[in-house]
């Protein structure tokens, strides 16, 4: 049986796995650098992004139904290649750990306090896996599904609390110079370069993948873009760039009359769901990785040890928010970039110097 | 098949029992429900009192009776501590229920503490996740303790009393405003502008603490306390205050809209009038090198209330309307020099020219030079129900 997942399935799961932990960890670090003009950065970054897409289609282009991690088998042989794929496994599963984190943080900061983390870690996973076990089509149609129901409540919380919008907040408009984000590197990497873990469901994708995908990049920073719009709107810049969590405050403070003040746990709710999906594709992209590489009999173990694994790395991520704030401000810029451009271009490297030989030999 | 489906549902159910978040479980009977909230310090000895006004819940349209009256509706507990976060631990000391302050609904600063600064309290509110920062903040005259332990009439909850009164003269009135939450004061100073804080005066100093003799007494106001008068902040810290009638021309110039009744002089003679404003513009330029506020207004008036006199041709209301324009830029004009006279910016001219001319050298100095002027276009709309008021026959 052939997987089969539609364009628009396909687009709609770019989106959200790009959106996905985007709103928790990104808006307050880049309001106090962009202040009331932060709201142009993600369609620049998108921008990037959209380039870094058009380069794994390059890639991609030479391996027609090949998956990211069966290239490097393809190109280097069996075992260079399954060392290479090793390390995607070893990035997927440290992005879904750091996920998983991101979101015990958020649930232990905002609505539950007392709850220990590691609950949060199991409770997700065990869904996850289970979905995934389920295969490829049964995550993109899980996302087909709650889109919709991610959509509307989100922008219909926004448009309530716009009874705090003020205009001038935006003012001197495109004031800031251009210079000041590059010096920020940091966000130019997240949550673009992530979408590589997409790559792992183009076989799939009926009538090729790119289209879909390059639109849903260009999507997602535009919906980025409004989002950090909307919440300078809503908080100001001086306030936003201090919060921890401004979607989250942003809501917070909308009452509506005197009964309706707790329309946050909305907002806490949409946002789980994103996390979710993207935590869906990315232990996919480790699942499959696995499948591909050893080609298991049965696959139940490998999700077991896969969710002991997850949940170790998220509990021992990063020891506090300040570690991952300097981590995500100075470093990860480079982890991604090796990961998501430095191998797809020595694969890309490979590919070309084989196929050159080969023309020489014939 | 049927061992993976059984496989399925045992993950599922084991999953169940995880997802009812067992330890953040709260029962509402465990909650002390904070209504209001006063803060004060003392000086002397360098510590924080805080007090929270804790609703009964027994109290209410299902008051059971007991001997002696009726149950209190709220009651106030006092703490004093080192620094805001301490109570947290203190305050169970005496507090046998969880405390519960992400519903409150008025936070209330001590004149003296608001001298001092209240910028740790704000940043206090901002940090704790339940911590609500999006309501009316008020200054109280005088010392805090009477008022936390005052009864309201007609609203059984003192917190309910304030933000309903905050509420109606916002409407009716200029003498309050919807940008005096703690989350405004925060922007505003951030953005190092000035913003004035409603304060809240005792009318005498009777005092009651029995709610049953609050609610059976006839006399509305012995013992309570009124809303008047405005405090100006700065930098977190309160500078100065402002009575009544410049609190109407600042909220004006701010660009609020409640229907203000004020008595009026129209050729030497009173005339009682409403008005609300439609419109305000403000457009900054420069001549030779000095900045320029041009700001103009457009008001509604309304001669529903003026019992005194009614205009009775065109050229009687362009006279009123003409006399009334001048009269409000003239008050506007006078704010302005006692704002510029203190150093207050109570225009908010940095900020405007902050937004407008972003590359101005020097905006501070700009702002101290900077000329105004205002325009008030007033126009007579309404009448009340009588066209002439009755002259009687003498």
């Amino acid at each position: 049986m052939r997987i089969m997942i539609s364009r628009f399935q396909f687009y709609l799961l770019t989106i959200n796995f790009i959106i996905g932990t985007t709103p928790f960890v990104m808006l307050q670090g880049l309001i106090a650098i962009g202040k009331q003009d932060a709201w142009i950065w993600p369609i620049l970054t998108g921008g990037a992004g959209v380039l870094a897409g058009l380069f794994w289609l390059l890639l991609f282009r030479h391996y027609p139904g090949r998956s990211l991690v069966q290239i490097p088998l393809e190109a280097m042989g069996r075992f260079p290649g399954a060392i290479v794929s090793f390390l995607f496994f070893v990035y997927f599963c440290n992005l879904s750990g750091w996920i998983l984190r991101n979101l015990s943080d958020f649930l232990n900061g905002t609505i539950m306090p007392a709850t220990p983390a590691i609950v949060f870690h199991i409770t997700f996973l065990l869904v996850v896996c289970y979905t995934v076990a389920q295969g490829a089509e049964c995550v993109v149609r899980l996302n087909q599904i709650v889109t919709p129901l991610l959509f509307f409540p989100f922008w219909v919380v926004f448009l309530l609390a716009t009874v705090n919008w003020n205009w001038e907040r935006f003012e001197p408009v495109l004031y800031l110079n251009p210079v000041v984000f590059f010096r920020h590197p940091a966000f130019l990497g997240f949550p673009f370069l992530e979408t590589i873990s997409l790559t792992m469901l183009f076989p799939h994708v009926q009538k090729g993948p790119a289209r879909p995908f390059l639109l849903g990049i260009l999507t997602a920073s535009v919906s980025l873009s409004i989002l950090v719009f909307v919440i300078i709107g809503l908080l100001g810049a001086e306030r936003a760039s201090q919060l921890t969590y401004p979607v989250y405050t942003a809501i917070q403070e909308v009452a509506i009359g005197e009964a309706l003040v707790n329309i946050h746990s909305v907002i806490s709710v949409i946002l789980l769901v994103l996390i979710f999906i993207k935590l869906l594709v990315l232990v996919y992209s480790a699942s499959e990785t696995l499948q591909q590489v050893v080609r298991p009999r049965t696959r139940w173990p490998h999700f077991l040890s896969l969710m002991i694994l997850l949940t170790a790395i998220a509990h021992s991520m990063y020891e506090n928010p300040v570690q991952n704030a300097q981590w995500s401000e100075e470093y990860s810029i480079c982890y991604n970039a090796f990961f998501t451009i430095a191998i797809p271009a020595l694969l890309l490297a490979v590919t070309w110097i084989k196929r050159a030989y080969q023309k020489r030999q014939n | 098949m049927t061992l993976r489906h059984a496989a399925s549902l045992l993950i599922l159910l084991a999953a169940v029992p995880l997802l009812s978040s067992c330890w953040d479980k709260t029962e509402m009977n465990q909650l002390a429900l904070v209504s209001m909230v006063g803060v004060d310090s003392d000086t002397g000895k360098g510590t924080i009192k805080t007090y929270y006004q804790i609703i009964n819940p027994l109290s209410g349209s299902s008051t059971i009776k007991v001997p002696g009256g009726e149950q209190a509706p709220v009651y106030t507990y006092e703490m004093e501590a080192k620094s805001f976060g301490e109570i947290r631990s203190l305050i169970y000391r005496k507090l046998p229920r969880k405390l519960f302050i992400a519903h409150y609904k008025v936070l209330l600063v001590s004149e003296r503490t608001a001298r001092q600064g209240i910028r740790d309290y704000a940043n206090f509110i901002e940090m704790q996740p339940s911590g609500r920062s999006s309501i009316p903040m008020l200054v109280v005259d005088g010392p805090l303790e009477p008022v936390m332990k005052t009864f309201t009439p007609l609203e059984r909850v003192p917190s309910d009393s304030i933000q309903a009164r905050l509420d109606q003269l916002f409407q009716n009135s200029l003498f309050s405003e919807r940008n005096i939450k703690i989350t405004d004061v925060i922007e505003r100073m951030q953005q190092s502008r000035s913003i004035v804080l409603p304060v809240l005066t005792r009318t005498d100093d009777a005092r009651f603490s029995n709610s049953g003799e609050v609610f059976s007494d006839i006399d509305a106001e012995k013992g309570g306390f009124i809303i008047s008068g405005g405090a100006v902040f700065q930098n977190y810290r309160m500078t100065g205050r402002l009575n009544d009638e410049q609190l109407i021309w600042y909220h004006l110039l701010e660009g609020d809209r409640g229907r203000h009744v004020r008595q009026f002089e129209v050729e030497g003679k009173p005339v009682t009038l409403e008005f609300h404003l439609n419109k305000i513009r403000r457009k900054p330029s420069f001549q030779s090198g000095r900045p320029v506020i041009r700001i103009s207004m457009d008001i509604e008036l309304s001669a529903a209330y003026a019992t005194e006199y009614v205009p009775k041709s065109r050229g009687e209301v362009d006279k009123l309307e003409r006399e009334v324009s001048r009269a409000i830029e003239d008050e506007c004009l006078k704010l302005f020099e006692l704002s510029r006279e203190r150093e207050w910016d109570l225009l908010g001219i940095k900020y405007l020219l902050h937004r407008k001319t972003p590359d101005h050298p020097n905006i501070e100095d700009a702002e101290k030079n900077a000329k105004v002027s205002i325009r008030v276009n007033a126009r007579l709309k309404k009448l009340g129900s009588l066209q002439q008021p009755y002259g009687g026959t003498g």
